[in-house]
């Protein structure tokens, strides 16, 4: 199967990461730097994350 | 480039979708701020255009203000009372995780259509199966099409 698969706990770990500021009014999205950021603390790094 | 009243309506946006279910009009997001519609609607825009909220193609309203969808999908999630939809299965989790509350979420796998079943309870997901969750597209095309992805 092409593509990524995780977990469920994974993904819920990466959802608090990734979603846990948005209703913040300091939130100004994500660059480009932030997103593989959040992917690298999650082990998450090979080319499907990561790639140009 | 977004200016502090597009970001400003933005959080407008996030906080009456989250708390009703379903996202504010041209007509609620000009009468809050009070503006014209067309600036309005041209704020929208910008916003879409940033990826920061979708709008309905060929349209000025909001079909996704991520992690929440304005039209009802096969991934729901209850928070109290509130009754909210995902557009996917890490959206599921990002309602609660946005929210910072304990939800229930019922999801409904894409081959079987069975429903499957996870809480969030003081931060901790349970399930009542195992399971995965398959990303089709590499992150570098998730913003080709976003209602696609």
């Amino acid at each position: 199967m092409k593509g990524a698969l995780l977990s469920w706990q994974k993904v819920w770990t990466l959802s608090q990461r990734w979603y846990g500021d948005r209703m913040s009014p300091a939130f100004r999205g994500r660059t480009l730097n932030d997103a593989r950021a959040i992917f690298a603390s999650l082990d998450l790094t090979d080319d499907f994350w990561m790639g140009d | 480039m977004l200016d502090q009243m597009d970001w400003d309506i933005r959080l407008f946006v996030y906080r009456l979708f989250a708390s009703r279910g379903f996202p504010p009009n041209v007509e609620e997001i000009t009468r809050h701020f009070h503006m014209a519609v067309p600036g309005t609607k041209r704020a929208l825009h910008r916003l879409h255009k940033s990826h920061a909220l979708f709008l309905r193609p060929g349209s000025d309203d909001i079909l996704m203000a991520n992690p929440l969808s304005a039209v009802a999908t096969d991934y729901q999630v209850s928070i109290g009372k509130r009754r909210l939809y995902a557009n996917c299965a890490w959206d599921a989790l990002g309602i609660p995780a946005m929210l910072h509350a304990d939800a229930r979420i019922a999801a409904r796998h894409p081959l079987d259509r069975d429903l499957v079943h996870f809480s969030i309870e003081d931060s901790r997901l349970s399930s009542e199966s195992e399971g995965i969750v398959h990303f089709a597209k590499p992150f570098r095309n998730w913003y080709d099409n976003l209602i696609d992805t």
